[in-house]
């Protein structure tokens, strides 16, 4: 199964974060950043749609900053229009990210989103 | 004190951790046109339980706002408090601040954050002009820097 990561989250969070896990694991295909700076919510839920719809991935990995950011709804509504294609996770740090570009080629969607909020929760110490 | 709040994006990041964390607010209502359960209960899940949350749907008759006096209205955008200014009457504001309206198309990109159809850009002076004893202005946080929201309008008409 292919799963496609669209990692989301305020100004540079995003981009940056997935920066730095690809200077630890090398260059990845299949994932995009966005940020919500400038944008509305409407054109948040229409970023990720345009990704999901202009990709022939199985199954998409949404990561929200955290739960209650302005891409929390966009990415709820795009759940729930989507809804077999969707996983969302909230909260990602570091070792998520590296965790899903290393997991996402051997796992099922579900044993995925179990791995990473294992590896997300035990990072922190 | 108590503020409206115009905010096309509702409750987020800069409402949960930015004003109420850093001010006395301890009531927040969410004041909504005939929105469904499922994203009712999503907005209210972001709330700390400390804090009072509220819902009022104006699209039902007689609503009635309720809460302490240290109190945060959100509500989506100016077009729906203008055509609802029992909202104010009812509320009885010191503030009615512009947290973030942020179109595709507009006619007035009047800063980062506040970007207005001509239309909205007048509601809003009707506003201002029909509650001269309000306070307007546009401000992402409680220590960001504060716009005189009328001021900047009335340069760009």
């Amino acid at each position: 199964m292919n799963i496609f990561g669209i990692f989301t989250g305020h100004h540079d969070y995003s981009a940056s974060a997935v920066s730095a896990a690809l200077s630890i694991i090398g260059s990845q295909n299949d994932y995009r950043c966005l940020s919500n700076r400038g944008r509305d919510i409407n054109s948040m839920y229409s970023d990720i749609e345009e990704i999901i719809k202009s990709s022939d991935s199985d199954h998409f990995f949404v990561f929200i900053d955290f739960y209650g950011s302005s891409f929390s709804i966009p990415a709820t509504r795009i759940k729930d229009n989507f809804n077999k294609k969707i996983t969302l996770l909230f909260g990602y740090n570091l070792p998520v990210i590296v965790d899903f570009f290393l997991h996402r080629p051997n796992k099922t969607p579900k044993e995925l989103y179990d791995k990473l909020v294992s590896i997300g929760k035990e990072a922190i110490s | 004190m108590r503020i409206i709040r115009i905010d096309e994006r509702l409750i987020h990041g800069q409402v949960i951790i930015g004003w109420i964390e850093a001010t006395s607010i301890r009531t927040l209502t969410l004041i909504h046109n005939n929105m469904n359960t499922h994203y009712l209960n999503l907005y209210r899940n972001m709330i700390d339980p400390d804090i009072e949350f509220l819902t009022v749907d104006i699209s039902s008759d007689n609503y009635q706002f309720t809460g302490r006096e240290n109190a945060l209205f959100i509500i989506e955008d100016i077009e729906t408090l203008s055509d609802n200014c029992s909202i104010i009457d009812l509320i009885k504001p010191d503030l009615i601040n512009i947290g973030g309206i942020m179109h595709d198309k507009y006619d007035i990109d009047l800063l980062d954050f506040v970007k207005l159809t001509n239309a909205e850009a007048n509601e809003l002076i009707e506003l201002q002009n029909h509650y001269s004893d309000v306070k307007f202005n546009a401000r992402e946080l409680p220590d960001s820097k504060e716009h005189n929201i009328i001021k900047l309008i009335k340069k760009h008409l």
